[in-house]
């Protein structure tokens, strides 16, 4: 049985120590803990122990996360396509060779692919380039003038064809009825006027 | 979860997650499976989750991993604990006191640490050593924060007991 006053027993005050000691009493509460602690000698052993053990845990370190572990997140967490280059990587460490004839490979058809590898092109002066073009225009200019000119001539041929269709005509109708008129007179069969294209 | 806030999250968050697992579970193998499943899971999942929000989603997914492979040690523990020529078959782990260089005491307290029952050595763990306060420890083991603080004084107390228990057994032999 306590000799303090408000706590009964040591082990009323020893169950309170840890919330004693990180503040977590009410005032009344607190105060006659202390006062016990003050005078008892093996109460006050056991709040040096409870102490000593939160400075204890508090100096325990935190520990980094290990580098292959960290590796290994970023590989499972990485998307495909960098996957896929990650693994072409790797294999530089595990199989140098033949990623390095692979990587050969690629520089050598880039090369042969290149521009540079192209024939250059032909350097003309602003004089020429002038000149090029002015031949250009004349050209197209001649080609559509004779584009003109056709077209000017088939529509005259094609109006000349309907004249001459509708002269033929005019010179069969006649003959027909000179024919019907003879043939009234000598019996001879009618002959029908021949066709012609584009009328 | 964009790869930019999952990489923050990483380097902000990855080093409590290793260190719960290694106190909880005294093996560093174990703790670095348990990390490794945590951030894969966080990369998955972590859209779900408030960014404020993080810390504790972290520390509950990290100690329900742990508490699965303690149970899981426990049941290969039993089943395979003597071959019957008195050599065990399954190697038990290398003990919390060898994690740290600490002092006599300290390697006694985590001794101790690990004799303590859940939630109790998670509360101390996560407050003492991890330094979290008692709301994210709350939200973490979804306690409330009395409860909490009652949990972490009985933790201590319990330590408190255990090495007073050691101390008198030595003093007396």
């Amino acid at each position: 049985m306590s000799q303090f006053a408000d706590l009964e027993s040591c082990a009323d005050v020893l169950e309170r120590l840890e919330a004693w000691i990180d503040g977590d009493l009410d005032d009344a509460e607190a105060a006659a803990v202390k006062a016990h602690v003050d005078q008892c000698e093996s109460c006050r052993a056991e709040q040096q122990l409870a102490e000593a053990v939160v400075a204890e845990l508090r100096l325990m370190p935190e520990f980094d996360v290990p580098e292959k572990v960290l590796q290994t997140v970023q590989n499972k967490t990485r998307p495909a396509h960098e996957k896929k280059l990650g693994v072409f990587f790797e294999s530089f460490k595990s199989r140098p060779a033949p990623a390095l004839a692979a990587v050969a490979a690629v520089v050598v058809m880039a090369l042969v692919l290149s521009p540079w590898r192209r024939p250059s092109e032909p350097q003309y002066t602003d004089q020429e380039v002038a000149r090029a073009v002015a031949e250009t225009r004349l050209a197209f200019a001649y080609v559509g003038n004779i584009a003109q000119r056709a077209e000017k001539r088939v529509k005259a041929r094609v109006v000349d064809q309907g004249a001459a269709a509708q002269a033929v005509r005019g010179v069969w109708r006649s003959l027909r009825v000179i024919g019907e008129a003879g043939a009234e007179t000598a019996d001879l069969p009618a002959t029908p006027p021949p066709e012609v294209k584009g009328s | 979860m964009r790869r930019q806030d999952f990489e923050a999250a990483v380097a902000t968050h990855g080093r409590k997650v290793y260190t719960l697992a290694l106190y909880l579970l005294a093996n560093p193998e174990e703790a670095e499976d348990v990390t490794q499943e945590v951030l894969i899971r966080l990369w998955r999942r972590g859209h779900d989750v408030l960014p404020e929000k993080i810390r504790p989603w972290l520390v509950q997914v990290t100690r329900n991993a742990c508490i699965d492979v303690i149970r899981r040690r426990k049941g290969s523990f039993q089943v395979a604990i003597d071959d019957g020529a008195g050599a065990k078959l399954h190697e038990p782990a290398p003990g919390p006191e060898n994690l740290v260089h600490a002092s006599q005491l300290g390697r006694r307290i985590l001794r101790a640490l690990d004799a303590l029952s859940e939630p109790g050595r998670s509360v101390v763990i996560l407050r003492e050593i991890q330094g979290l306060s008692y709301q994210e420890i709350g939200e973490a083991l979804e306690m409330p924060m009395s409860s909490v603080r009652v949990t972490l004084h009985r933790g201590r107390r319990r330590l408190r007991a255990e090495l007073k228990e050691v101390h008198d057994h030595v003093a007396i032999c």
